[in-house]
C-alpha cells in the first residue's frame, strides 16, 4: 500500500504528485486517464498541415465533422479539435444533470488542462482575502510551479494585479494586430487608465519562451488549439511523465472511482473503483488520500461516500464558476491587411478593469484571431456566404475577441448533489447554478465600458455578435468543500483537510472559497504544492 | 451511397465551390464534398420545402446565392446552408483554396468600401425576388406541415 492515494492526473494531482514524490513519499494515482493521439507532423507549422496531411479535412474538423460549426451552435466561435476529443471524453457510467449550467468534464490522462489555453495568473492578496492564508503564504509555490511548467509575462501596467513570481520568461514576440492594440493602449494610456480604469498588457502564459528539459521554446508554428507539438504549451501530462520517473509512483488508469470506504472513526479505509476495461469494480487500501478529480467529480466521489457510509445524502453549497463574455472586435487599421499566420494562436494582451472593490477586479484576455478557422465566423455574418466570405477574407487580419472573466461568491443557491440511480455506485450528479441577482446590469455596464476600451485601441465591435457564455462555459470550478480557519461541518482546514475524514485532502478547486475573474489553474497547482509541503 | 447520389452530390458541390469562390473547386474537393455526406446524417428529406431550396440552389451559382441570401435571413438552419459551411469548411482547410480564402481583400478602405456596397447591393437585389418566391412558399410549407401528422414530410 502507498503512504498516499491520489485521484486525478489533472493539473492539481500532478503537482501534488510531483512535490509528495520528490519528499520521498510513494503515491498511487488512479484516474480514468483516457490518453489522447501523438502529435502529427511535428515539425510543421499550421499551414504545412494543410499542405502535407493526407487528408487535413479529418484532422481539422475530425472523422464525423464534430469540429464543423454550424449555424444551431450557439455563437461558440470554435469547436474543440478532434485531436482533443479525449480531453472530453465521458465514460458510460457518469452521469450528471444539471440547471443553469453546462458544465465540462475530463478523464483525461492530464485532465481539461489538456485542451487549456495557458493563462497562468497568480492571485492576490485582495483576491486571497477569503482564504484562510495570505500571498506571502503561496508565493513560494507560485515560484516552484513557475520554474516546473515555465510561465512567461512581462513587467508592465498588469504588473499591479498580478504579483511577480520568481522564474518569469520573457513574453513571446507579439503578433502584429497585438502589437497594434499594444501601441494604441500607450498612446491613450491615460484615457484608459484613468476614464475607463483599464490597464492593458502582455497576459502571463504557461509556454516557454526558452527551452526546459525536454521541451523546446515556442517556435511559432500557429498549432496551439490543435495541440502543441513541442511541448512548449504546458499540459498536466508533461508533469505526469515526470512523476512516471520516480520508482515510488504507481499510476493506475482506466479506474472511475466511484467511493470511498470508511471506518466507524470515519478514517478512510479503501477506495472503490470501476475497472473501465474490463468492468469489474475493484478496491485500493488506503492510508491517506487525496481527491483531485476536478472539483466536480471530486464533489461526486465525496457524496456518493457518504451516502454509502450513511444513508444520508448532503447538497454542497457554493459552486462557483466565472461567467465570461465574449466581444468580438475589428481593428479598423487592419482591414485589408494580410496576416501572418505563425504566430502564437491564443491570447498575448490582458486586460484588467478595476471597479472599488479590488475583489471585483475583472480580468479579459485578447485574442488576435490569425490562426482561427474561419467558417464560425463567417457563418456567423448577417450576409450570404459568397459576401460573409470576401468580408472575412478582407477583415481576416483585423478580427480579436476578448474574453471577459467576472469574479463570482459562494451563494447557497448554488449546489452540487447526488440523485440515487438504478445502480447505487453510480448515483447521477446534480447541479444547480443561478446567477447572482443583478448581474444583467453589471454586465451590461461593464460591456459598455469594455466597447469604449476597444475603441480607445482603435476596434470597433460590430453588432449583434456579443457572446455570453453559459455558466459553466469557462470551466473554472470551485467552492464546494470551502477551506476555513473555523471547524464546519462539510467544510475543510486550511491545510484543505477534510473536517469530515480525518485521512482526507482535497487539492483541486474544491476547496477555493473564492473565485477571483483571474483563471484559477496556476492557483490550483500553486496550491496543491502546498499542501503537499505542509500537510505531509 | 450509390453512385447516383455520389454524382448529384459532386454535380452540387461543384455549383456551390463556384459560388464561394468564382470557379471551379476541382473533383478532389467535390469527391471529398459527397464523402462527407456519407458521415454526417443531417436528414436529406427535411421536408419539401428544404429540398426545393435546395434544387434550385443547386442549379447555378447566381440562383445559389439568391437561395442562401433568403436562408440567412428566413431560414438559417437549413439544409442548403449546412452543405455551404460544410463546403466552406473544406475549402479552407484544402490547398491551394485555403490559400485564397486566407489572402487579404483590398488594402485600401474606399475600395474596400466600395466593394462591400457593390456586394451588399448585389445581395440585396437578389434577395427580393428570392423572397417573392420564396416567401409563399415557406409559408405553405408550414401551413401543410402543420396539418400532417409529424414524422410526415421525412424521407
Ligand atoms: C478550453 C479550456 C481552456 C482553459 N483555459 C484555461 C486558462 O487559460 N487558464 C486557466 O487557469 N484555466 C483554464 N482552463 C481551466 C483548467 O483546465 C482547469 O482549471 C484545470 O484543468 C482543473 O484541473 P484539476 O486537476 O483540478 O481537474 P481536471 O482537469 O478536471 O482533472 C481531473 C482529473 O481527475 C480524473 N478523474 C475525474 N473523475 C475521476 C474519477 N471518478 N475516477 C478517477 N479519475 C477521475 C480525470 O481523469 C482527470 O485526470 C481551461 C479549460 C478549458 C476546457
Ligand atoms: S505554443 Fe503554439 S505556437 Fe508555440 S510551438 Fe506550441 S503550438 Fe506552436
Amino acid at each position: 500500500m502507498s503512504d498516499v492515494t491520489v485521484v486525478g492526473s489533472g493539473a492539481s494531482g500532478v503537482h501534488f504528485a510531483l512535490s509528495l514524490l520528490r519528499k520521498g513519499y510513494a503515491v498511487t494515482m488512479l484516474d480514468v486517464g483516457f490518453a489522447g493521439p501523438p502529435a502529427v507532423n511535428p515539425d510543421d507549422t499550421l499551414n504545412g498541415l494543410k499542405e502535407n496531411l493526407a487528408d487535413p479535412v479529418e484532422y481539422f474538423l475530425g472523422r464525423r465533422f464534430e469540429a464543423l460549426i454550424l449555424p444551431d451552435a450557439g455563437k461558440e466561435y470554435y469547436g474543440f479539435p478532434p485531436s482533443k476529443n479525449h480531453v472530453f471524453r465521458v465514460p458510460p457510467p457518469f452521469t450528471e444533470r444539471s440547471t443553469g449550467f453546462e458544465p465540462l468534464f475530463s478523464f483525461a490522462r492530464g485532465g481539461l488542462a489538456e485542451a487549456w489555453t495557458g493563462g497562468a495568473y497568480p492571485f492576490n492578496d485582495a483576491e486571497l482575502a477569503a482564504y484562510p492564508f495570505g500571498y506571502e503564504d503561496l508565493a513560494p509555490y507560485y515560484d516552484l510551479v513557475a520554474e516546473r511548467i515555465g510561465i512567461l509575462g512581462a513587467d508592465d501596467d498588469l504588473a499591479r494585479f498580478y504579483p511577480r513570481h520568481r522564474h518569469l520568461l520573457p513574453p513571446l514576440e507579439l503578433d502584429e494586430h497585438s502589437t497594434l492594440l499594444l501601441a494604441n493602449y500607450h498612446e491613450k494610456r491615460e484615457h484608459i487608465q484613468g476614464a475607463l480604469s483599464c490597464h492593458v498588457g502582455r497576459s502571463r502564459l504557461a509556454v516557454l519562451s526558452r527551452d526546459l528539459d525536454r521541451r523546446r521554446a515556442c517556435d511559432y508554428s500557429g498549432r496551439c488549439l490543435w495541440g502543441c507539438p513541442s511541448g512548449s504549451l504546458y499540459t498536466p501530462s508533461l508533469t505526469l511523465e515526470e512523476c512516471l520517473a520516480f520508482p515510488g509512483f504507481t499510476y493506475v488508469p482506466n479506474m472511475l472511482v466511484t467511493h470511498f470506504r470508511y471506518a466507524a472513526g470515519r478514517a478512510i479505509e479503501a477506495v472503490c473503483a470501476l475497472d473501465l476495461e474490463r468492468g469489474t469494480p475493484c478496491d485500493f487500501p488506503v492510508r491517506r488520500l487525496v481527491l483531485a478529480a476536478g472539483t466536480l467529480s471530486t464533489a461526486k466521489i465525496f457524496l456518493q461516500s457518504i451516502q454509502q457510509g450513511s444513508g444520508r445524502a448532503p447538497v454542497l453549497a457554493g459552486l462557483m464558476d466565472n461567467r465570461q463574455v465574449l466581444v468580438p472586435f475589428i481593428t479598423l487599421a487592419l482591414a485589408g491587411q494580410p496576416f501572418d499566420p505563425e504566430t502564437y494562436q491564443y491570447h498575448q494582451l490582458a486586460m484588467g478593469i478595476v471597479g472599488t472593490d479590488p475583489r471585483e477586479y475583472v480580468h479579459g484576455q485578447i485574442t488576435t484571431l490569425k490562426t482561427a478557422l474561419m467558417h464560425p465566423i463567417i457563418e456567423s455574418m448577417p450576409l450570404d456566404l459568397k459576401t460573409s466570405l470576401f468580408l472575412g477574407r478582407s477583415l481576416h487580419a483585423a478580427l480579436g475577441v476578448a474574453n471577459i472573466n467576472f469574479p463570482d461568491r459562494r451563494r447557497p443557491g448554488n449546489t452540487v448533489a447526488i440523485e440515487p440511480g438504478a445502480d447505487p455506485a453510480h448515483a447521477c450528479l446534480r447541479i444547480r447554478y443561478a446567477p447572482p441577482p443583478g448581474e444583467g446590469r453589471i454586465l451590461r455596464a461593464l460591456i459598455r465600458r469594455v466597447k469604449r476600451i476597444l475603441w480607445k485601441l482603435g476596434a470597433v465591435v460590430p453588432p449583434g455578435m456579443l457572446h455570453v457564455r453559459p455558466m459553466g462555459a469557462s470551466v473554472h470550478y470551485a467552492g464546494t468543500i470551502p477551506m476555513a480557519r473555523e471547524r464546519a461541518e462539510l467544510g475543510a482546514s486550511e491545510g484543505c483537510r477534510s473536517h469530515d475524514f480525518p485521512n482526507l485532502h482535497f487539492v483541486d478547486g474544491t476547496c477555493f472559497p473564492f473565485l477571483p475573474a483571474k483563471n484559477l489553474t496556476l492557483t490550483l497547482m500553486a496550491n496543491a504544492a502546498r499542501v503537499a509541503d505542509r500537510e505531509f | 451511397m450509390s453512385e447516383n447520389a455520389d454524382a448529384r452530390l459532386e454535380r452540387e458541390g461543384r455549383v456551390f465551390g463556384r459560388y464561394l469562390l468564382g470557379r471551379e473547386a476541382g473533383a478532389a474537393v467535390g469527391a471529398r464534398y459527397a464523402a462527407a455526406h456519407g458521415t454526417l446524417d443531417w436528414g436529406e428529406g427535411r421536408g419539401w420545402f428544404e429540398r426545393l431550396l435546395l434544387a434550385a440552389a443547386a442549379r447555378h451559382p447566381l440562383a445559389t446565392r439568391a437561395c442562401d441570401a433568403y436562408s440567412r435571413f428566413l431560414c438559417p438552419n437549413s439544409l442548403l446552408r449546412r452543405k455551404l459551411i460544410l463546403l466552406l469548411a473544406i475549402l479552407e482547410l484544402t490547398p491551394p483554396f485555403y490559400r485564397e480564402i486566407d489572402a487579404a481583400g483590398p488594402a485600401s478602405a474606399p475600395k474596400l468600401a466600395a466593394l462591400i456596397a457593390w456586394k451588399g447591393l448585389t445581395m440585396a437585389a437578389l434577395l427580393l425576388p428570392a423572397l417573392v418566391v420564396l416567401l409563399p412558399l415557406q409559408a405553405a410549407s408550414r401551413v401543410l406541415a402543420g396539418r400532417r401528422p409529424s414524422g410526415a414530410g421525412r424521407v
